[in-house]
């Protein structure tokens, strides 16, 4: 019997499910493996850090309202025997009644009636942002912004496009070789340009009439790469990426939080030709409460995406 | 019995023992399971509610866990069929509140309270990485400490199985825990 890298035997041997024999031969052959010896104790190591796992406990009150589900539903009505099938009578009746008074109308065509499809309230997609450094704005790190340059911004607008204002410009450029000042026609392109060039990026502060919460659809891997990267540098955990495969799905990762508005996506519905989000604005109730910057959801390829907000 | 709802109070408040007894194990196995506490909430109580109703049934043969754990197993797995379309990374609830966990041990320091705490995060989120079936036989063996058995009777599978599916599961989470033990002790 062939026990060398035999995981199978390993993991029964750890749990005393062998065989007299099978043990033996196990347990033999690891007096000599080392390296079997060494996927054993990986093994065993495992097993213990899940059995020292702390016990998940639910919110307080939970097994009071098991009960009071259990109750409600052993206090339903039972009718007596004739009350259930005079009911069921009436139940009839009223359906034949019903069928009688529709039957006994005039068939007409219906009036045909155009209705406005709404414009959708989804936004675009946009690049993913690298993870935040901190004490640097995301808008001052797309806009270069020295740090140097964001100490002398009053706080209030270091998270706003404001910041975009204190964005220095060069005075001098380089044409043909010679040092050249740059006139003040070029330097009102340069900021337009920086300015169009993050223009989607997107923030609450920048769109106060903003109706969906900040979103990104994730097409590909290395997006996918970055905001997983973003999820585990916010909370500090390293947990590792999910395959995803692009070619038939996509990601949709919606902001947790924003402007002391908690989101939370409720449900998401798949259509022919798009996916609708549909999420819940709510206060947020802890301020200081830790939470993942993005709720990620992982969909079939669609073009649309749509956000619909529920009560 | 004519309506399945209809119990004794005897019945009805052995039940309730029940609730209060199991309540907490069912929901860690739930949440263990799908790694999200809302679920685990959802999960737990349909798995009481199930229970309650086909109680009657429930003839005392085998242990009150195996019942329930059958039925939180199957819960989930319903669960997992209508989600089959899009998987969902409830990454806030890998690292549950304060609240859901137990009261920190006051002779432990803050740091150790955080290395508990990022310790249950970073397993639960390899756990999710598993393949259902794996992750299942896992939870039932080296988080709930069922024996082979017992594992058997809940699955309704073969000792053989069992065996053979928890020998692959642990192999796919060593590997993948591998760069953490040493640090993970």
């Amino acid at each position: 019997m062939n026990y060398h890298k035999n995981k199978e035997f390993f993991s029964a041997y750890l749990d005393g499910m062998l065989d007299k024999k099978t043990e033996e031969g196990v347990k033999k052959h690891l007096e000599s493996c080392l390296e079997c010896n060494k996927i054993v104790g990986e093994i065993r190591k495992v097993g213990k850090l899940l059995s020292t796992l702390e016990k998940i406990k639910p919110a307080p009150g939970f097994e009071a309202e098991i009960l009071s589900k259990i109750e409600k539903r052993t206090s339903k009505v039972i009718l007596p025997f004739p009350g259930r099938y005079l009911s069921y009578a009436a139940s009839g009746l009223i359906v034949l009644l019903v069928a009688f008074l529709f039957l006994k109308r005039p068939f007409t065509q219906p009036e045909l009636r155009l209705t406005k499809v709404p414009e959708p309230t989804y936004k675009k997609s946009r690049e993913i942002p690298l993870p935040i450094s901190s004490g640097v704005s995301e808008i001052a790190e797309e806009a270069a912004i020295s740090s140097k340059v964001m100490a002398k911004i009053p706080d209030e607008e270091k998270e706003t496009e404001k910041v975009m204002d204190y964005l220095i410009v060069p005075a001098e450029e380089k044409v043909r070789g010679k040092r050249e000042v740059v006139s003040d026609e070029k330097k009102l392109a340069f900021t337009a340009k920086r300015r169009k060039a993050i223009a989607g990026y997107s923030r609450a502060a920048l769109d106060t009439s903003s109706v969906v919460p900040s979103n990104f659809i994730i097409r590909n891997n290395e997006d996918w790469g970055k905001i997983w990267n973003v999820q585990n540098v916010k909370q500090n955990l390293s947990l590792p990426l999910p395959e995803v495969d692009f070619k038939r799905q996509m990601a949709i990762a919606v902001s947790s939080q924003e402007n002391n508005v908690e989101y939370k996506i409720i449900k998401i519905e798949e259509k022919k030709d798009k996916i609708v989000v549909k999420y819940q604005e709510l206060p947020v109730e802890e301020k200081d409460k830790p939470f993942s910057p993005y709720q990620i959801e992982i969909v079939n390829n669609k073009e649309k995406v749509e956000f619909q907000k529920v009560d | 019995m004519k309506n399945g709802l209809q119990f004794s109070t005897s019945r009805q408040q052995s039940f309730e023992k029940i609730v209060w007894q199991e309540g907490k194990k069912i929901y860690n196995v739930a949440y263990r399971l799908c790694g999200n506490a809302d679920e685990a909430k959802d999960i737990a109580q349909e798995t009481f509610l199930r229970a309650f109703k086909n109680f009657h049934r429930f003839e005392g043969r085998s242990h009150i866990y195996t019942y329930l754990y059958r039925i939180t197993c199957n819960v989930w797995k319903n669960s997992l069929r209508r989600k089959k379309r899009h998987r969902v990374f409830p990454f806030s609830s890998l690292n549950p509140e304060g609240k859901e966990i137990d009261p920190p041990d006051p002779s432990l320091s803050p740091d150790k309270v955080l290395e508990r705490k990022e310790k249950s995060s970073l397993v639960q989120g390899y756990l999710q990485s598993l393949l259902p079936s794996e992750r299942l036989i896992i939870v039932l063996r080296d988080i709930e400490g069922r024996s082979y058995k017992e594992i058997a009777r809940i699955l309704k599978c073969r000792l053989g199985t069992v065996k053979s599916r928890l020998a692959h599961a642990r192999e796919n989470l060593r590997i993948k825990l591998l760069p953490h033990l040493e640090r993970l002790k």
